[in-house]
Formats: C-alpha cells, sequence, structure tokens
C-alpha cells in the first residue's frame, strides 16, 4: 500500500491519487511531492506511484 | 507629492499593508475586508488538499488582484519549510515565500538558527525569502546577509493583538537594515500600525487584527489609515520629544504686559 495525504492508496498512476481527492490534472493551485520532493505538474501524467510511496496533495488555501 | 512606493526585490507597490487571508467569518467578508484594505499584498498558506473552509478556490478568487505571498506557517524543520516553499512555487507559480519556522507551539516564536538555513538553502534555490523573525537586530542583519529580499521583526506573538512590545528594537532595526522591514504579528488595532510605520517600517503585515475584529471591512479600512498615517508621518518628520513645555502661540503682545 502507498499513501495520500496520511490516507492509505493502492499504487498506480499519480493521477488516480489526484482523483481521489476530487481533482482533476487542470486543477487550479495544487502541487504534489512524493517521498518528500515536489513533482512538476509537467511530469503529472507519467509518474507512478510504488507500493510504500508517500504523496502529499496540497493546494493554496487561507493563512496569515 | 510623488509616488511613495514600496520596492521588494524589484516589484513595486502602491500600498503598504500586506493582508493575511485567514480567520474571516466568511469568504464575502474576506474579499470585502481585503478590498477595504487596499493591500496588494495577500499572505496564503498550502495545506492538504482534502482540507476544507473558505479558502477553497481562493486562487481563482483573487488571482490578478493581489501578489500572494505563500507562508511556511506550522513548519518547524528546516526540511518540512523548504518542501511547503517548493509546493507553494509549483502550485502557484511565484518564488515569493513567507518564511516561518515556528520554534515553539506555545509562544510561536520563530526558531532563529533554522530559520536562518532555510533561508540560505531557499535564496540559493531561487526564492525570494521574507522570513518571520524575531525583533533582533543581529538577526535581521544575518537573514540579510544570506539574501533575504525583505525582513520581517514580530511586534508581538501572533495573533496576540499586543502590538509592538519593543519599539526600541523596531526602530534600531530599521535604521540599520539594507533590506526592506516588515513588520509582521502583533498588531491589534490601527494606532499599532501606524506606529510601526513611524518607527520606520516599510510596511505591516497583519491578518488576526482585522479578520477577528467584530467589523473586519471596517477594521480592514482603518488599518489602511494607519499604515497610511503612519507612513506620511514618517516621512514629514516629527518633533522632538521635549521634558518640558513650550508655548505654540506667540509670547509677545499679551493684553496686559
Amino acid at each position: 500500500m502507498s499513501t495520500v495525504n496520511g490516507k492509505p492508496h493502492p499504487p498506480g498512476p499519480l493521477l488516480s491519487f489526484l482523483e481521489s481527492l476530487g481533482h482533476g490534472p487542470e486543477t487550479r493551485g495544487l502541487a504534489i511531492a512524493l517521498n518528500g520532493a515536489v513533482v512538476p505538474r509537467s511530469r503529472w501524467t507519467e509518474t507512478t506511484v510504488a507500493e510504500g510511496d508517500a504523496v502529499e496533495v496540497v493546494k493554496v488555501f487561507q493563512g496569515g | 507629492m510623488t509616488q511613495d512606493l514600496l520596492t521588494i526585490a524589484g516589484k513595486s507597490f502602491s500600498s503598504r499593508l500586506f493582508l493575511g487571508s485567514a480567520g474571516y467569518p466568511n469568504q464575502q467578508v474576506f474579499l470585502d475586508s481585503l478590498a477595504a484594505s487596499g493591500a496588494e499584498v495577500l499572505t496564503v498558506s498550502v495545506r492538504r488538499a482534502d482540507l476544507t473552509g473558505y479558502g477553497e478556490g481562493l486562487l481563482d478568487l483573487v488571482a490578478g488582484k493581489v501578489w500572494l505571498l505563500p507562508n511556511t506557517a506550522g513548519c518547524a524543520t528546516v526540511k518540512d519549510a523548504v518542501l511547503t516553499a517548493q509546493l507553494a512555487r509549483e502550485a502557484m507559480g511565484t518564488d515569493w515565500v513567507k518564511l516561518e519556522l515556528i520554534g515553539d507551539r506555545e509562544t510561536l516564536y520563530p526558531d532563529v538558527e533554522q530559520l536562518l538555513k532555510a533561508a540560505d538553502t531557499l535564496v540559493r534555490d531561487g526564492f525570494t525569502v521574507l522570513p518571520y523573525c524575531t525583533d533582533d537586530p543581529v538577526v535581521c542583519q544575518r537573514l540579510a546577509d544570506v539574501g533575504c529580499a525583505a525582513v520581517m521583526p514580530l511586534g508581538a506573538p501572533i495573533g496576540t493583538g499586543l502590538g509592538i512590545l519593543n519599539p526600541y528594537n523596531i526602530e534600531l532595526i530599521c535604521s540599520r537594515s539594507p533590506v526592506p522591514v516588515v513588520l509582521d504579528a502583533g498588531i491589534g488595532t490601527a494606532s499599532d500600525a501606524a506606529l510601526a510605520m513611524e518607527l520606520g517600517c516599510d510596511a505591516v503585515l497583519l491578518n488576526t487584527a482585522v479578520s477577528r475584529s467584530t467589523d473586519p471591512v471596517r477594521m480592514a479600512a482603518a488599518m489602511r489609515t494607519g499604515v497610511e498615517g503612519g507612513r506620511l508621518a514618517r516621512l514629514a518628520g516629527r518633533i522632538p520629544k521635549r521634558t518640558r513645555a513650550e508655548a505654540s502661540s506667540p509670547e509677545l503682545g499679551l493684553i496686559g504686559g
């Protein structure tokens, strides 16, 4: 199993992780890290997540 | 009067008030407050995409209206702060970052040692770094030395509204800093913002004082005028303080003399 934002998710295409959160590759204001390194948007479609990997999907949010 | 612009890393702003986007009662009050504040720089955070709130779609709401300044709020390690800044750059397409490295959860005081390391790392990675820091002239100098585009010393701990607890330090920092000084955190009301500007700060960053006030839109307008008044007073040059009275009316020609 791998994880997305701390929750279990089966390994596979990175975009399936994004879709599990209700977002697509076109959603503005998102960024993704795979095992602590940023995956540039241009590489989202070609990236595959392996067993044990940790994905973080973040967005712009309110802040001070 | 010539236009009095604030310039940071080659980017100029006519407003010297930076506003935070958190903690407003709802989205409309936030947008109205932003408009009333006249702020051209808006701080935002990056959070896990499953978190919900009025920050939803924030980017679309303010796109093109303000310059976004993503923060690394809540980060306690260099690693987390650097990754957060890199994610913000990817998400927003800006290399500006308000660098926050919290050393203590209770006081939210900056961890200066880690802050310097993270600032150095991010500057080398091409970021325009605006660090939230302690009101210490030496720390501010070190941050400028590693290439920060501005320094943002605290007036008082985040969210306290205690105003500027050490005006002497803030004035000292302003008088020596080679980069713009943005007073960040601790502002409670408009007179605090005015004082920051009178002490020589180049701008003021605040959030809670507006978002949690009884009437945020009105307080946003108050902060705008506070900052403008303080800036004008600074430029005008205040009179020196005296320990004895000095009559302002002429002392000649008094009746009954």
